[in-house]
This record gives structure tokens, sequence and C-alpha cells, in this order.
């Protein structure tokens, strides 16, 4: 059953970058559950939230490819693209400069491993979604059809990080 | 080149295209929001030129199709973005603090191998893993209000002995950074029965600490007297006159200069203004710490 609580799985990066460069306004996917495959009774819609939306999924994946230090890891090569598509989409905006759009293609395109490891956001549920920001995700952008939501403008004291 | 972009500068291309990019896996993401009048327009041609090229026919992907579709976007995105220069960029990032320590080149003074030998091989790999793989650590830099430290980092990371708990230590590690090369002068186990370690509020407070513990009381040049300097005006390196003062051992000072333990002096030499200074300054009793590693099972 759901709680008050959301969880969002993000590489270390990601909160580097943002808390850097970006004001410390997160965007971030998150869901009620953070284990859905393994928790979620049968037949709820948490059950129905696809594996790669399941916090946990994401969180033990990434590990994995960290520690394994995997070339081939197709989570990590995602990310990597991401970062480098936003870093353009902020200079084009005027959040961020040329010079930090250099940084940050940098710190990914380099050889570390560290910068990739998972980080849990856990996500006060109730403030966020009494003040409308807690966004329902529609089902054509969802991986399946249990129900995933999105936070546009997360700031730090809203929620708390842990690392394995 | 995708040809719908070609009409548009390299740079508002290559906004447009990384937009393009990050709406087609995430829509709603705010850092893909339509800009140029006609954007909608353009994405739509964009996807219809990359899956054309890649010979795609369905507009319900694969696993495969999408991975080629995202290949694309980042190849184009490579080809429109300015070169960057990587390590010139990793090099500022060390200047500020900010390299994934993982990415340093360790390069480490002769005088903290001499201390570990003959395990040196086995203490390295302890220090690597301090580094690269570090529980914490604590970056100073002329801009974070540390002038007198400047380029000089900590780390420390718990190294546990399931089998003999009282061996576990916390490894402490300073280096002076230099582009992603960390130049590393001091190295010490710190045994949590010997230096307490609870409460401390950064890695410096854990040094001063070592250093009541395992230091060997100083005076520089005849006037500051310490057993640890966070920050020191003048250049050691130089020939600074340090004078070790004798200390208690079991209550007794001793009387005899051959009784006076070996001891390390270490420091950082740093630019300042017109002229140099020394941070981290600390005079080591090795025989005390070599005793204090025998003791738990080094």
């Amino acid at each position: 059953m759901a709680g008050p609580i959301m969880y969002s799985t993000n590489p270390w990066i990601i909160h580097h970058i943002v808390s850097k460069y970006k004001k410390s306004i997160y965007y971030v996917w998150c869901s009620e559950h953070y284990d859905p495959i393994g928790s979620a009774p049968r037949g709820t819609a948490a059950a129905a939230i696809a594996p790669s939306s399941s916090p946990k999924w994401i969180f033990d994946t990434l590990k994995l490819s960290v520690d394994g230090e995997d070339d081939h890891a197709h989570m990590i090569r995602g990310y990597r693209r991401k970062i480098v598509q936003l870093a353009t989409s902020w200079v084009a905006d005027g959040s961020i400069s040329p010079s930090d759009a250099d940084e940050i293609r940098a710190i990914v395109k380099s050889n570390s491993w560290k910068i990739w490891r998972p980080q849990l956001f856990v996500i006060a549920k109730e403030p966020i979604a009494a003040a409308g920001r807690l966004k329902q995700v529609p089902r054509t952008d969802r991986a399946a059809i249990g129900p995933e939501y999105q936070i546009h403008d997360l700031q730090p004291h809203e929620f708390d990080l842990i690392e394995r | 080149m995708i040809t719908t972009l070609a009409d548009l500068d390299k740079n508002t291309a290559a906004a447009v295209l990384a937009r393009t990019a990050l709406s087609f896996t995430d829509e709603c993401n705010p850092s893909a929001t339509l800009i140029l009048p006609d954007e909608k327009l353009r994405r739509a041609r964009i996807l219809r030129e990359i899956t054309e090229d890649l010979g795609i026919v369905s507009e319900s992907f694969s696993e495969e199709e999408l991975e080629q579709i995202n290949a694309r976007f980042e190849a184009e995105l490579d080809e429109l973005s300015s070169p960057v220069d990587v390590q010139e960029q990793l090099r500022k990032l060390s200047e500020q603090g900010d390299l994934p320590s993982d990415l340093y080149r360790l390069a480490i003074i002769p005088n903290v191998v001499d201390i570990y030998q003959p395990k040196w091989q086995r203490e390295l790999d302890i220090v690597r893993a301090t580094v690269h793989h570090c529980d914490s650590q604590q970056h100073f830099h002329a801009t974070n209000g540390h002038a007198g430290l400047h380029l000089v980092s900590l780390f420390a990371k718990w190294i546990e002995d399931a089998k003999f708990p009282n061996r576990s230590f916390m490894m402490l590690v300073a280096g002076q950074r230099e582009g992603v090369v960390l130049n590393i002068h001091q190295a010490w186990r710190v045994f949590p029965d010997r230096v307490d370690i609870a409460g401390v509020a950064d890695l410096l407070e854990i040094f001063r600490r070592f250093a009541n513990e395992f230091g060997v009381p100083f005076l520089l040049n005849g006037k500051i007297k310490a057993t640890f300097l966070v920050e020191a005006d003048q250049d050691i390196s130089k020939g600074v006159s340090i004078d070790l003062l004798d200390e208690p051992e079991n209550g007794r000072l001793s009387k005899s200069r051959k009784k006076r333990p070996a001891v390390m002096m270490s420091y950082f030499t740093l630019p300042a203004v017109n002229s140099r200074a020394s941070a981290l300054v600390i005079a080591v009793n090795l025989d005390k710490y070599k005793r204090a590693l025998h003791s738990h099972g080094w």
C-alpha cells in the first residue's frame, strides 16, 4: 500500500550537477513504492509498475554496473546521453554558461565510475502533493500501466539522500 | 548532418536536436520545452529523417531500434557541439576540488613508502582505495575560504576487520592536487582506541587529534610552538628553523639524545601572496606510531 514517502533513484552525478550548476532545483521521476516488484500486492496498480521504473531496480542495476565497472552498461550510457543533452539545452536557455556545459560534458565523458553510483531520494509526499507539485505521468509516457510521478521543482530541504 | 537543421546556426541546431532527443525519451521534461515557433514540426521531421536513414519503418520501436535512434541523436549532437578538451576541464575541476576522486593518479613521496616497508604494497592498496573509494573527503582551495590550504585534499576510509575488530581503523590520506595527480605526503592509520574520532566536524579535526596522540611538539623559527599547524606563513622547505621539543614518554623526559624517537616532519608547500607558505605541518613520532601499528596487528 502506498505510504507517505515518494522514492526516486538517480546517479550521484545528477545531484552534483543540479546542486552546482542549476541552483539545486531538481526534476525527478518518483514512485510511491521503493520496490513495487517485490512488495506490491498482486492485482494492485503498484504491481503493474514496470521494472525499469522501480527505484530499487534502478538502484541495484546502477550499483552492479558501477561495482563491476561495466563498460557496456546500458543504463549508464542512457544517463550519459541525457546529461549531455540537458547541458546543451541549458546553455541555449541561458541557465548555465558554455564553460559550465564543457565541465559537465568532460566529467560525464571521463573514466570515473563513482559519479554513476546510485542515490535514493526519499521525499515526503504530503507537502508536495498538497501544493499540486506531484504530477502523475500520462500513460503514454509511462513504461507500463502502473502509476509514475514527476516533481519538476524539488528542493534540497524536501528530501533525504541515501547511498548504500 | 540532419537536413532539417541545415538552416540553423550550429548552436541553435544543437539546442533543437538536444531538446528533440530529450522529448523522445521524456516528453514532460521541462528542459525539452518547445522554443522555436516551428520546433514541433522540426522535431517530427528530425525523427522521420533519422528513422528513415536507419531503415526503421514501424512507429512502435523495439528496444534495439530505440537504442539505434538514441545513438544517432548522440552522434549528431557530438558533431554539432564544439569539441571539449577533457583533460583541461578535469584540471580545472581538480583546482576547484571537484574532480571525482577515482580519477586522481597517485604520486606518493618516499617518506610515506618508507614508513610502511616491508609491507608497502599492501598499504598502497589501502591508500589507493582510500582516495578512489573514500568514505569522506575534504578539498581546500582559495575560493572556499581556505587560501592557506589551497589545493590540499584530505581523504578518509574506514577499513573494517570483521575477525579482529580492534584492528579496524580509519585510513587518513593527505595530498596536494596538481591537475589529475594527487601528491600524497601523509597516510596514517587512525585507531579509534588511540585517537578519539567521535563527534569530529571534519577531516582536519581528525588530523589534529592524530597529532595530539602521535605528534612531537616543535618550535617554528623559535616562536611558534605546536604539535600541528594547519597553516604557517613560512616556507619550511627553505630551511626554516624547526626545533623538536622533548616530549615525556611514559611520564619521563628523555635525558639522552640516543633515546630520541625517529621523527618524520611533514608539510605541504603552497604558493602565497609574494611568497610561499606551508600547511598541515606535523612532526610524527614514528617509533610510537609503528608500535601502535604492530599492537593492532599490522
